[in-house]
């Protein structure tokens, strides 16, 4: 889970509970692992975050499909992650051309 | 988890350092909008890892922190009346109002519940169709998505109990704001990463030509900051003023525009109040008009006044980027989290609040490299 190691620092355990879901621009990268229609003709999806699932709805990633990873927020999956890209970014700076 | 664990990786982000360390030749003042940043800022210890010249001063970005007084007031008139349940997400239940925090409210036996998401008020009004449920939304764009898709399932399910308390605010106009105060002193912004995965990055260029101001659109992990400082040191060492995108795998350049097609049927621009900063043009959102029946300043007649705020909080200037909070003279002492004066102490995304976790593992576990 994303917000584990903070349990290590004894001043933010109480906290933690609060840390992991309620911070407003707190989104998080999930993994979709099933779909299911929800109320309202929604469409919704258990959502996997390192070991928690969620229930998240997917009104905003219509699309979005088993195995894909999308950005999560307060209950709302609001954009797919884009595996190429965070590759892009991250072989840039291997190769040291950040910042150049 | 491919997106987690390489964006914390102390070897890429030495590098960055390092890389930042050669590129900054003079000082820089470089203000991180979102309070989620601030957050990592302060978990990762990342001031350590920045060459003295360059500060990283800390903005606004804290929803809950700028959410008027009197609009917390409101809240708490509301849970008085017997037939309501109030519905908010955590930290916003917990800031002082002039009355206590909202929590406080249940103990008065005021029905108060923290939810997750705004769809689950309104499950909470559609099994208690006797009971009055308020949805207290506050937040910025990456939030009002959410909040305006609960009234849009209200619509659906013809719910005549469910009404939001909408305090959502916008953050492009509070950036101007910022940059055309007298005296300001930021050089250079990491946009809200978030807040563009929703919004896109489409009204920054003008503020960047406007202003002269770099702005890296950054992601919240600690690589993700680093390549944003990096970005607009460069930028600023080199006379530049672009918007960049360093927060690619999140944000398209048009942002979500389902999110946005929703978040325009429900709510319009409008002038609205940030506590810390005052009335700020176009800094909000109201609800339209068509929506009116899911909004609770209707439904329940609530009128906003104006109150004054408590003078020891220096709320104010913390927001803006021009007082670190250990310089509060309140920190640690009469303020802390169990015993906040002021809503920066409260949320996750207070920088008040984030100083203080990390303050006493600066040193420990969390240090990068
Ligand atoms: S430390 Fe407390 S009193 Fe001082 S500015 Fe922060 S919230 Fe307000």
């Amino acid at each position: 889970m994303v917000w584990a190691p903070l349990a290590r620092s004894p001043d933010v355990c109480g906290s933690l509970c609060r840390l992991r879901v309620l911070a407003m621009c707190l989104a998080l990268p999930g993994k979709i692992i099933e779909r299911r229609d929800g109320p309202g003709g929604l469409p919704f999806a258990r959502v996997e975050f390192g070991t928690v699932v969620r229930e998240v709805c997917l009104a905003y990633t219509p699309d979005a499909a088993c195995g894909d990873y999308v950005v999560v927020h307060v209950g709302f999956a609001i954009q797919h992650l884009d595996e190429a890209a965070a590759r892009r970014t991250l072989d840039l700076l291997d190769d040291g051309v950040t910042g150049e | 988890m491919k997106y987690v664990a390489p964006f914390r990786d102390p070897k890429r982000i030495q590098r960055v350092a390092r890389q930042l360390a050669e590129t900054c030749t003079r000082p820089w003042k470089i203000m991180e909008v979102c309070g989620g940043q601030t957050h990592t800022i302060a978990r990762y210890a990342i001031d350590d890892l920045l060459p003295p010249q360059l500060e990283l001063v800390h903005g606004p970005g804290c929803p809950v922190c700028v959410t008027p007084l009197e609009v917390i007031a409101a809240a708490h008139g509301l849970v008085l009346k017997p037939n309501v349940t109030l519905c908010s997400f955590g930290d916003m239940l917990r800031v002082p109002g002039p009355h206590g925090d909202l929590l406080a409210a249940r103990a008065k036996g005021g029905d108060v519940r923290v939810v997750l998401s705004p769809l689950d008020a309104v499950e909470i009004a559609r099994v208690n169709p006797e009971r009055q449920v308020v949805f207290f939304a506050v937040g910025f764009e990456t939030t009002a998505p959410s909040t305006a898709m609960s009234a849009e399932l209200a619509r659906r399910l013809d719910l005549s109990n469910f009404s939001l308390l909408a305090a959502h605010v916008r953050v492009p106009p509070a950036m101007e704001m910022l940059l055309s105060a007298p005296g300001n002193e930021v050089q250079g912004f990491l946009a809200a990463g978030h807040v563009c995965v929703v919004e896109g990055t489409s009204e920054y260029p003008a503020i960047a030509q406007r202003y002269r101001v770099p702005i890296a659109v950054t992601g919240f992990e600690p690589l993700d900051i680093m390549l944003g400082v990096l970005d607009v040191a460069a930028q600023l060492e080199q006379g530049r003023a672009e918007v960049t995108n360093q927060y690619q795998r999140a944000v398209r350049p048009a942002g979500n525009p389902i999110a946005q097609a929703t978040v325009r049927r429900v709510f319009e621009t409008a002038d609205v109040p940030w506590r810390g900063l005052g009335i700020v043009p176009g800094g909000g959102l109201k609800i339209r008009e068509a929506y009116a029946r899911f909004d609770a300043t209707r439904v329940h007649d609530l009128a906003l006044g104006t109150i004054a705020e408590p003078t020891a909080c220096r709320a104010a200037d913390v927001l803006q980027g021009r007082l670190s909070p250990v310089r509060c003279p309140e920190f640690g002492k009469a303020c802390t989290p169990d015993n906040p004066l002021g809503a920066p102490m409260v949320s996750t995304e207070g920088a008040c609040a984030a100083y203080y976790r990390y303050r006493s593992v600066r040193r420990g576990a969390h240090r990068v490299g």
